[in-house]
């Protein structure tokens, strides 16, 4: 087995031009995936995660463009790619799979079809060859009787049905890395769990690397080993799932935590983090937590560096909190 | 204990319209096809002054129509609707006030809100429609609205899209709160919130609550928000309530499988979700439930009884009612 992470990002900053001058939304990222390993990325809305994700697959669109570092994807820099040389790799290596099923699936075409599509646009395979593939995917993601929904349009799923189409397609070519974005957020608590439970069996048995970009601890927790938490466009927070979500070492970490309503004793006020998120096109100077971070102090107006606190654990905080206290 | 709201068997159904294909088909005269969906089947429900009562399900269980039906904005088709005792008449047709003393605050605050009018119009014009305030006092009226909910005197002549998620919840709150409801309908009124806006946003709920002695009909599929501000938790499944009692009691002494089955299944930090599913196969569709036990296709100890006979909702202790054969088959009602 090899030990290099199969996705490597180093120093990335993704930044899109606005009036009021360029917003950062992804800013001096660094985060490295290894082989067969599911991460979460955590973060609030307007955090950066999901064009963190999209950068990873090549997909941030003009104006938005990566201003510096490298996106290095099993030993190669793909930053450089061309979109031919994208187009190899995106569904075949590294596929995607995003929040909402009803837009990622074409609505006039029948599910078998767009899955054929996906397979022999990578690979030189008969119709029925690929049918088998097909149908081995979809009893994968739990989908029985496959024969039958090759021919059905995707107004004829379920939601949850659909978002499992959407992850099958994504397993066709056996990619190395699947990023998903949000992909349970859309669904009902009951198939979320299904979801997960799916997804968390598969990268077992497949050793796929995954990145689960999500808002909720909650999924975090079930599926990811390592878990890095964004704020404002910045990672400021990294390691073992287990350890993070015991003893949090950023303000901001802890606050979240702190935020979530079983965490609190019913009735009682909710812990909550004052103040709103920054806008991205006005950070403060410093560290941006700052503003609404209880222990802010002098020190916090000198922007923090990520520091590693234990060999799998490093936060971007001036004074980290004595995790476990 | 006086109720607030009484829902006396209350029924809602939905018909499909006819598409084009069966509007030619009728015109000669074949059998109209269209389908009828009972979102909301003979629900009784209360909450007492002060009191919240969570709503919880999957999506399709009919918890939005209920609620809606609460407010006043969806007519029953069956049933009664009281409030303070009194039967609420169809609102959607009068104009005269008689329903202010129920409001309602959405999910999606920004498609609540009319991103033309003025924070400070938005939520006078209701009390000045309805003679709470004068058109001369609107603006103070509307200020001493917004400041109950955190926001200052610079929001009045702000635009909708001026604001954030968080604090365009607290317009819709403030604008809910101008005409001195008693009770508040809820509907996912957290949900598209990041968790620490919607731990604010709970606190308030909270907070005014115990100013006001609001009632709240709290509808979210989220448990642990449910769990946090509910003093009753009632389960809802394909129209019906399947069980509801203390929330404390329901939560830590669930009953119906179908209840078990959702707990199971809600990722938390501490618990690992277990390999197995909770749940078998997907909700059915509503147009066409199972027979018997709407649950019974995937209930884990259905038994031929459940298939053929609808169960009713049976006391299981004094706090908590169930809905379920197998559940209250031997045990006596304990006199309650």
């Amino acid at each position: 087995m090899r030990n290099d992470p199969l996705l490597s990002i180093k120093g990335l900053r993704v930044e899109f031009p606005t009036q009021d001058g360029p917003l950062v939304a992804v800013n001096n990222v660094d985060l490295d995936v290894a082989r067969g390993e599911v991460l979460g990325i955590v973060g609030e809305s307007g955090s950066g995660k999901t064009v963190l994700g999209l950068s990873a697959m090549g997909l941030i669109d003009r104006p938005g463009r990566l201003t510096a570092g490298q996106v290095v994807f099993d030993g190669q820099d793909v930053t450089k790619y061309s979109e031919s040389g994208w187009r190899n790799i995106r569904g075949n290596r590294i596929a995607m799979i995003f929040q909402d099923p009803t837009t990622s699936l074409n609505p006039v075409q029948q599910i078998g079809a767009q899955m054929i599509e996906a397979l022999q646009s990578h690979r030189d395979i008969s119709r029925d060859n690929a049918r088998q593939i097909i149908r081995n995917a979809m009893v994968r993601v739990g989908i029985n009787s496959p024969d039958e929904r090759l021919n059905a349009y995707p107004h004829q799923f379920s939601g949850g049905m659909r978002q499992r189409v959407v992850i099958a397609i994504a397993l066709l070519n056996e990619p190395d890395l699947i990023i998903a974005d949000e992909p349970t957020t859309a669904l009902d608590v009951t198939i979320q769990a299904q979801i997960l439970r799916d997804m968390r069996r598969l990268s077992r048995d497949t050793r796929t690397s995954l990145v689960w970009v999500t808002h909720d601890l909650g999924v975090v927790a079930q599926i990811a080993q390592r878990v890095a938490v964004m704020y404002a466009g910045r990672i400021v927070e990294n390691g073992p799932t287990e350890k993070i979500l015991k003893s949090p070492c950023h303000p901001y970490t802890e606050g979240l935590i702190a935020s979530m309503p079983a965490n609190a004793l019913p009735g009682e006020r909710l812990h909550s983090i004052p103040g709103g998120l920054p806008q991205l096109s006005k950070l403060p100077a410093g560290c941006s937590f700052a503003p609404r971070c209880n222990y802010a102090a002098s020190a916090c107006n000198m922007s923090p560096k990520l520091i590693q606190i234990s060999s799998d654990h490093a936060v971007r905080c001036v004074s980290p909190l004595d995790g476990g206290s | 204990m006086e109720h607030v709201i009484e829902l006396r068997s209350v029924e809602r159904s939905f018909v499909t319209e006819p598409d084009f294909a069966d509007r030619v088909a009728s015109m000669f005269g074949a059998k109209s096809n269209a389908k009828t969906l009972r979102a909301v089947d003979g629900i009784d429900l209360t909450i007492g002054p002060s009191e919240v009562v969570g709503l919880v399900g999957e999506s399709g269980c009919g918890k939005s129509t209920l609620g809606r039906i609460v407010a006043g904005i969806l007519p029953q088709d069956k049933g009664d609707v009281l409030f303070n005792g009194r039967m609420l008449a169809d609102k959607t047709k009068l104009k005269d006030g008689s329903g202010l003393g129920i409001q309602m605050i959405f999910q999606n605050p920004a498609s609540a809100l009319d991103p033309r009018q003025k924070i400070g119009d938005a939520i006078a014009e209701a009390p000045v429609a309805h003679g709470l305030t004068q058109r001369s006092g609107a603006r103070k009226f509307a200020l001493s609205a917004l400041q109950r909910v955190g926001l200052g005197e610079d929001a009045l002549d702000r635009f909708p899209h001026e604001f954030s998620g968080g604090q365009r919840q607290r317009i819709c709150i403030a604008r809910a709160l101008a005409v001195d409801p008693r009770v508040v309908v809820c509907d996912e009124a957290v949900a598209s919130l990041d968790v620490s806006i919607q731990a604010q946003i709970i606190n308030l709920f909270l907070d005014l609550k115990q100013e006001l002695n609001l009632s709240y009909l709290f509808i979210s599929h989220d448990i642990s928000v449910i769990e946090h501000v509910a003093d009753r938790v009632a389960v809802m499944y394909l129209g019906q309530i399947v069980e509801i009692g203390a929330t404390r009691e329901l939560l830590e002494n669930p009953q119906h499988p179908y209840t078990k089955a959702l707990l199971a299944e809600v990722p938390t930090l501490d618990k690992n979700l277990s390999e197995e599913h909770a749940l078998k196969g997907e909700l059915p569709s509503p147009l066409n439930p199972p027979s018997g036990c709407r649950f019974h296709t995937r209930c884990p100890v259905a038994t031929a009884t459940c298939r053929l006979e609808r169960p009713a909702l049976e006391h299981w202790k004094c706090d908590h009612q169930v809905r379920c054969h197998v559940v209250t088959a031997g045990k006596q009602n304990s006199g309650c």
